[in-house]
């Protein structure tokens, strides 16, 4: 668990005021409006990703990309939320001067890398959630007799209560010492008792499969990177992004950097296509092996975590730059990295939930977005145009009795390339596929018929063919033909 | 005039360091002018319909252009935009949102420096009413709201195809480039139809300078507002345009009239007679 501020507080709670000032005009906040204003706008769900991100934070910041060391676990049930981690604790010092501050003073570096920004998430979410708490964290120094364990526990309602007191207060606290080996750093968070509301959704079995959901897709990267995360005992499954790769068909991956005035923001672009279902079934989903139209399109990270999943809007480029989504484009997947050291400069709101569409950054990106994707999109057309062109050779083909055609080099690279993992895949601007080919013409093979052809008197053909029911006089002919085989020789 | 525009592209790079990304069709005009005036070597056809190929083959000028096969948007990706390019989306059919898509594409895969121009039918219906009715149908939500009848006729319709272009390059060019789409072409004129042909720079901070140094707006047909150049192609037969061309090259007195030939006619052909159009 870490919680890391950055922003400037503004006056409220900054303790009693003592010393009578007749110039002083009141305008401090009521602890109970300030709780319900710091609630009101997040939901429930989100507030408890906020609670993984500090600790996915705390374990991206001690193992880099191996977080195989790293657990998170989330336990709802009986009244209560629980949430424990391995991720290396939070310090007394900075729980003391950072940690539950409402906002982050400036001068508070943070966790390179990190999704927590604001300083507000892990009291928003306690808050939320219910009417009591109690931290307890374990925080392991490099420097001897620097480590500390500490438990914070506090009746919301009773502290709301005290108008201009804003601290809370260790409940424990040791610091300056040595943490015996077997004690593992980290942090557990109870929430106990919840908001009767919050029970309720606690209990219901759809919101917890939706919170594992929420939490497995957002943080696809750290799971891929070994960071284990349960909710009530059951480990979130990692989710690979995987493309169609070859050496003739191969996805964009490009990575560049998008320049602010306070940093650099690196991005990686991956865009290209899945292996496709079945032909003839051009234009219909198929809800199986990710193949529905629910998974295409564009999925953006921040620091790795996702905030837009399969979007196939006007956001990414949908209907403006590129076509609309229409189910050909359906094997269609982007995804977008984008990562600075300084979260602030990443392109998303307060809330960490979505993308800030105006900002710089974003318009940078997404211009690339948009190029990609109308680059994929075209080689889309062109498989569905050579598939069209194929499957109508094909039937001419079967009616006519002729040899069916092999594919074009397209066509075949499109329906044979397997997926790749996004990390195995090679550098490449643009998307590559065979060029198109003009769709062989079917060999005509010469049918083995001989031809009779002859003239007759028009009088005598209007009389054979009344006999014969004939309308035409090649019908004639054949009839006259079979009849006379038939007679002599059948 | 297309061609004497983009000879002061020396102002940002050598010439022979363009590309030039057209739609040839069977004769390949813009690509001789281009080969022939600009020297540029590395060029690119699209054609549609993929029936062509082997006409496109056999009457493409030179052996070093390209040939691309299909719809703009299917093959524009097929082109190497890592070189300044001279791109000419040809159209003979009036704006439609995929068109504005494939002028957008470009803009966006462009390097700043580089030249983009559009050649639409202004309006493929006579009748004023149903111009009203096809404009939001082809150009979907980028038509302005509140449009009246007033607002399509003349040459109306080209005047708000050339506003969607001329905004839709800019405001690409500002996202993909951080700069803006410098408007250099803006002519209206009928052959068989009434045609737009609209285009400029795409400008980022880094060629702004470059790009001002160019002095595009010293040449008299430049265009870089709402106002366009009207150009009246005179209905001359092919003898009585090289009869006029040889009395107006160099010439400063108004050459002999042929009876049945109005005055204002030859000084309407001696504005345009040096360029193809």
């Amino acid at each position: 668990m870490s919680e890391e501020p950055r922003e400037e507080q503004s006056a409220i709670g900054e303790g009693p005021q003592n010393d009578f000032d007749p110039l002083a005009v009141e305008a401090g906040a009521e602890k109970r409006f300030f709780i319900d204003m710091l609630t009101k706008d997040i939901e429930l769900l989100p507030a408890i990703a906020d609670l993984v991100d500090n600790s996915v934070d705390g374990a991206r910041s001690l193992g880099g990309s191996d977080l195989s060391e790293f657990w998170i676990h989330v336990e709802v049930g009986a009244g209560r939320f629980v949430i424990s981690d391995n991720s290396g604790g939070i310090s007394a010092d900075v729980a003391r001067n950072y940690a539950f501050r409402f906002g982050r003073p400036v001068d508070f570096k943070g966790v390179p890398g990190s999704v927590g920004q604001f300083g507000i998430g892990m009291k928003r979410a306690i808050f939320k959630l219910g009417k009591g708490f109690e931290v307890m964290s374990r925080h392991v120094s490099s420097e001897p007799r620097s480590s500390s364990h500490f438990r914070i526990a506090e009746e919301v309602d009773e502290w709301a209560s005290r108008p201009t007191d804003w601290t809370f207060r260790f409940a424990e606290l040791n610091e300056g010492i040595d943490l015996p080996p077997e004690q593992e750093p980290g942090t557990t968070i109870t929430v106990e008792p919840l908001h009767p509301s919050v029970e309720e959704d606690l209990g219901d079995e759809a919101i917890i499969a939706k919170l594992i959901l929420e939490l497995s897709t957002r943080h696809q990267r750290s799971l891929v990177s070994g960071l284990v995360i349960t909710v009530n005992e059951k480990p979130l499954a990692a989710h690979r992004p995987m493309l169609q790769s070859s050496d003739v068909f191969r996805p964009i991956n490009k990575t560049f950097e998008v320049p602010t005035e306070r940093g650099v923001v690196q991005v990686q672009l991956v865009a290209g296509t899945t292996a496709p279902s079945p032909l003839g079934s051009l234009d219909e989903g198929n809800a199986q092996n990710f193949q529905n139209t629910g998974d295409a399109g564009w999925y953006v990270f921040c620091n790795d975590r996702l905030l837009l999943a399969g979007d196939k809007s006007a956001t990414t480029g949908w209907g403006t730059a590129a076509a609309a989504y229409h189910p050909q484009y359906r094997n269609f997947r982007g995804f977008v990295y984008m990562s600075a050291d300084d979260a602030s400069l990443l392109p998303w709101n307060t809330t960490k939930t979505a993308v800030d569409r105006d900002a710089h950054v974003f318009r940078a990106v997404v211009s690339e977005m948009k190029t990609a994707l109308s680059n994929v999109q075209a080689v889309i057309n062109r498989v569905k145009m050579e598939t069209t062109k194929y499957l109508d050779a094909v039937a001419e083909q079967e009616e006519a009795g002729t040899p069916v055609l092999s594919k074009t080099k397209l066509l075949v690279a499109a329906e044979d390339t397997p997926n790749v993992v996004v990390e195995e895949l090679i550098a490449a601007d643009n998307v590559s596929a065979p060029a198109s080919t003009p769709f062989p013409k079917p060999p005509k093979i010469a049918p083995n018929l001989q031809r009779i052809q002859y003239s007759v008197d028009p009088e005598r053909y209007r009389r054979l063919a009344e006999v014969f029911g004939s309308s035409t006089g090649s019908e004639l002919g054949r009839q006259t033909f079979d009849y006379v085989w038939d007679a002599e020789l059948g | 005039m297309v061609v004497d525009a983009c000879r002061r592209l020396t102002g940002l790079a050598d010439l022979q360091e363009f590309q030039y990304v057209g739609f040839g069709g069977l004769e390949f005009n813009d690509f001789v002018d281009v080969h022939n005036a600009l020297g540029i070597q590395k060029m690119t056809s699209i054609e549609r319909d993929t029936m062509l190929m082997h006409r496109v083959e056999f009457n493409k000028p030179y052996e070093g252009i390209a040939l691309h096969m299909g719809e703009a948007r299917d093959v524009l990706p097929l082109v190497d935009w890592s070189h300044l390019a001279i791109t000419w989306l040809d159209y003979t059919e009036p704006l439609t949102r995929n068109i504005v898509r494939d002028v957008e594409y470009v803009v966006r895969a462009s390097l700043p420096g580089s030249v983009v121009i559009a050649t639409v039918q202004c309006h493929g219906d006579s009748n004023i009413q149903a111009r009203l009715k096809q404009l939001p149908v082809a150009l979907e939500d980028l038509v302005p709201s509140g449009l009246t009848e007033r607002d399509v006729q003349g040459w109306g319709v080209a005047d708000i195809q050339r506003e969607v272009l001329q905004s839709q390059a800019n405001s690409v060019a500002r996202e993909a480039h951080n700069g803006g789409f410098r408007q250099l072409f803006n002519f209206q004129y009928a052959d068989d139809a009434r045609m737009l042909t609209w285009g400029g720079v795409v400008v980022a901070p880094n060629v702004e300078r470059s790009v001002d140094a160019c002095r595009f707006e010293d040449l008299r047909f430049v265009r870089t507002g709402e106002r366009p150049l009207l150009l009246k192609i005179p209905d001359f037969t092919d003898r009585e345009w090289q009869h006029f061309e040889r009395a107006v090259g160099g010439a400063t007195d108004m050459p002999p009239l042929i009876a049945g030939i109005k005055r204002q006619e030859v000084r309407e052909f001696a504005e345009i007679y040096r360029w193809r159009l």
